[in-house]
C-alpha cells in the first residue's frame, strides 16, 4: 500500500521513538498522509520514585528527586525542597535564595538549547542540531565548573544550598554569559529568519489560547498559545520574588500569537536571553551571608522528622510549572509524596496539535512541547500491510523539508 | 486583582461548601514577597459543586494535579488549583482536601468540567483503587500484570506484596 493512497490505518508511535526523550505511546489514525486522530498512553518506564520515596527520610528523598530527571535536576528537588521547608516553615538564607536562581536558569539554558537542536534534527537539519549541542557544552562546562557534574548537580539541601559560588568563579562565568550573548544572535538568525525552518514550522500544530486553558496546558507551550502563565511571574519563589520576571509570548517580539510550532520556538529561544539576564542580575545583586538554614545535617534531619504538616511548592521547570506536595507525620518518612512535572499536563496537547497535520509532521509537532521523553528509536505501524519504523518516519519528515526548499527554489527560478 | 482580594472572594464564595479554610503564606527574597496557599475540606458528595464555583471566579481555572494517599480508615484526595494565575504575584495555590471512605471509595469526575485533569484522575485510579464516576475507561499508567494491586495503599492492596526482597536480587514472585 502507498500512503499517498487515502486508505485509512491506525499507527503507533512509541514508546520508544527519537521525538520522544521518554518512553510514550502515541496512537495516531491517518488517513491517507493526513492525521485523523490521536491517543496516548504513559507508563512504560514508571520506576515508582514516589513509592520508593516513601520508604525514606528527607534528606535520602532529595537524591531520588533529583534522579526524576537528567535534564530538571535543579527543578525537582528545587521543588521537594520548597514543599518541606514550606511544611516544617523553614526559612531560607536569602543568598541561597539567589544561588537557587543562578543553577535553575543555567539549566533552563541548556535545557531550551537541547530542545532547539532535537527540533532542527526533527526537520531534517543535522548541522543545526550539531550547532546547537555543540553552544550547550559551554552552560555545561560551567555547570561542572560550579557543582562538580553535568547532570547530576547535588546542589541542593532542604534549607539552602551546599555550594556557593565564589568570588573567584564569577568571571568564568560572566565569560560564559559574554559566549552566549553573542551566539543568541546567531540563533536568531538561524531559526527565525530561515525561510525553511518557518515553512516546516509556522501554521503547524496549532493548540489555541482556549484550548490551552481548558487542558491546563503549562510552560512554554501554554506561552507560545498567549497564555501568560509563568509560575516565576505569578507565584515567584527564592530570589524570584525580587526579579520581577514577565512572563515570555511570541508576541514579545512580532506583533501576533498564532500557538503553532514556530511560536513555540520562538518563546524559547527568547527565555534563552531571559535567562542570561536573570543570572547577570542575580550576580550582581546577590547579598552576602549563610547559604544554609541549618549546616550540620544531623541536627537539620531530627528537625525534618518532627514535621507533623504537608507542604506544596511551585515550581517553573524548563517545560512549566512542576509541583512537589508532601506529608509529613513526626515519621522517619513522608506519608504522601506527589510530584507533578510538567509534561504530565502538556502531553493533553498532544491529540490536538497533531489533528489535521501530515505524517511527516508528527515528529517536529510532538517534539514541539518538548516532552521529557528519552531518545531510542522505534515506532510500529499497526497495520499488517505497511511497516513505518522511526528511520522511514523521520525520512518523511526529512523529504518534506527537501521538497519544500525544491518548491521555493522552483519558484524563485519561475519569477 | 492581587492574591489577598482574591482569597477574600474566594471565601466568600465557598463559604457554605467548605470547612478548614487555611490561608498559609510564605516569604521569599529580599523583598519579602508573600506567596499565598490556601487548603480547604470539602464534602465528597458536594467538592464537584465547589469545583463548578471556581469558574465564577475565573473563566479557566487552572487545574494542576490531584494528590492522594491512603490515610489508615479513608483515602485523602487533594485538588491542587493553581487560580488567579498570569498576574505578578498575585496567584493563589488552592487545594481542596476531598475524604473518601476506605470501604467504598468513590467520588466524580471533574473531567467534564476540566478536560486536563484526565490523566491525574486515571492515575488516582490506577494507584489507589478509587472509583471515579464519570471517567472514561482504560488505563494509564499500569499495566494488567498489575491487576489487584494499587500501590500507593498502604493496606493489603498495597504493593508491598510484590516488592519485598527487591534489594536481595531473588526474583519477585
Amino acid at each position: 500500500m502507498r500512503l499517498s493512497e487515502k486508505k485509512k490505518c491506525s499507527i503507533a508511535i512509541g514508546p520508544i521513538h527519537p521525538a520522544l526523550k521518554e518512553p510514550i505511546q502515541i496512537e495516531v489514525k491517518i488517513e491517507g498522509e493526513k492525521v485523523t486522530d490521536v491517543d496516548f498512553a504513559l507508563g512504560h518506564v514508571h520506576r515508582g520514585i514516589e513509592w520508593i520515596g516513601l520508604r525514606r527520610n528527607p534528606l535520602q528523598i532529595l537524591y531520588l528527586a533529583e534522579r526524576v530527571c537528567g535534564i530538571c535536576n535543579i527543578s525537582h528537588p528545587l521543588a521537594f525542597c520548597t514543599a518541606i521547608e514550606n511544611a516544617a516553615n523553614i526559612k531560607v538564607p536569602e543568598r541561597a535564595e539567589y544561588l537557587r536562581v543562578i543553577y535553575a536558569e543555567l539549566e533552563r539554558i541548556h535545557s531550551h538549547l537541547l530542545f532547539l537542536g532535537v527540533a532542527a534534527h526533527e526537520l531534517g537539519f543535522d548541522s543545526i542540531l550539531h550547532y546547537t549541542w555543540l553552544v550547550r557544552e559551554k552552560v555545561l562546562d560551567i555547570i561542572e565548573y560550579l557543582t562538580g557534574n553535568r547532570i547530576t548537580k547535588a546542589v541542593l539541601m532542604i534549607g539552602g544550598i551546599r555550594r556557593d559560588i565564589t568570588r573567584e568563579q564569577i568571571p568564568k562565568i560572566k565569560e560564559m554569559l559574554k559566549y552566549y550573548e553573542k551566539v543568541y544572535k546567531k540563533l536568531c538568525d538561524i531559526f527565525l529568519d530561515d525561510p525553511t525552518i518557518k515553512l516546516r514550522t509556522r501554521d503547524i500544530g496549532i493548540l489555541t489560547k482556549e484550548q490551552a486553558l481548558k487542558l491546563c496546558i503549562v510552560g512554554p507551550t501554554a506561552r507560545a498559545s498567549g497564555v501568560k502563565k509563568d509560575i516565576r511571574q505569578d507565584f515567584p519563589y527564592a530570589a524570584y520574588a525580587d526579579l520581577k520576571i514577565e512572563a515570555i509570548t511570541p508576541a514579545t517580539l512580532l506583533n501576533e500569537i498564532r500557538g503553532d510550532v514556530f511560536d513555540r520556538v520562538i518563546v524559547r529561544l527568547l527565555e534563552v536571553k531571559q535567562s542570561i539576564d536573570i543570572i547577570k542580575r542575580c550576580l550582581k545583586e546577590m547579598p552576602e551571608g549563610p547559604i544554609m538554614h541549618e549546616p550540620v545535617l544531623q541536627k537539620l534531619l531530627v528537625e525534618l522528622k518532627q514535621i507533623a504538616n504537608e507542604g506544596i511548592a511551585l515550581v517553573e521547570a524548563p517545560r512549566g510549572e512542576l509541583i512537589h506536595y508532601i506529608r509529613m507525620e513526626s515519621s522517619e518518612a513522608p506519608v504522601a509524596w506527589k510530584i507533578r512535572a510538567p509534561t504530565y499536563a502538556n502531553v493533553h496537547a498532544i491529540p490536538e496539535i497533531l489533528k489535521d497535520c501530515q505524517l511527516a509532521d508528527v515528529p517536529i509537532v510532538v517534539a514541539s512541547i518538548d516532552p521529557c521523553i528519552s531518545c531510542t528509536n522505534r515506532a510500529i505501524i499497526a497495520d499488517k500491510n505497511i511497516t513505518l519504523n522511526q528511520e522511514k518516519l523521520h525520512g518523511l519528515s526529512v523529504k518534506k523539508t527537501l521538497a519544500l526548499i525544491d518548491d521555493k527554489a522552483k519558484g524563485e527560478g519561475d519569477d | 486583582m492581587d492574591a489577598e482580594k482574591f482569597i477574600e472572594k474566594l471565601k466568600k464564595e465557598l463559604a457554605n461548601d467548605v470547612s478548614n479554610f487555611k490561608v498559609v503564606t510564605t516569604e521569599h527574597g529580599l523583598s519579602k514577597s508573600k506567596a499565598y496557599r490556601v487548603w480547604a475540606d470539602a464534602d465528597r458528595k458536594n467538592f464537584k459543586n465547589v469545583v463548578k464555583k471556581l469558574f465564577s471566579l475565573q473563566e479557566y481555572p487552572h487545574f494542576s494535579v490531584s494528590s492522594g494517599f491512603d490515610a489508615g480508615k479513608t483515602i485523602e484526595i487533594l485538588l491542587h488549583f493553581a487560580l488567579n494565575y498570569a498576574n505578578p504575584k498575585a496567584l493563589v495555590l488552592f487545594t481542596l482536601r476531598v475524604k473518601l471512605p476506605k470501604q467504598r471509595p468513590k467520588m466524580k469526575t471533574i473531567t467534564d468540567l476540566v478536560p486536563g485533569a484526565m490523566i491525574s484522575e486515571k492515575e488516582k485510579r490506577e494507584f489507589l483503587g478509587i472509583e471515579i464516576e464519570g471517567l472514561a475507561a482504560g488505563k494509564m499508567f499500569l499495566d494488567d500484570s498489575l491487576s489487584g494491586v494499587y500501590p500507593w495503599r498502604r493496606d493489603s492492596k498495597g504493593a508491598d506484596k510484590i516488592a519485598k526482597n527487591l534489594h536481595s536480587g531473588d526474583a519477585i514472585e
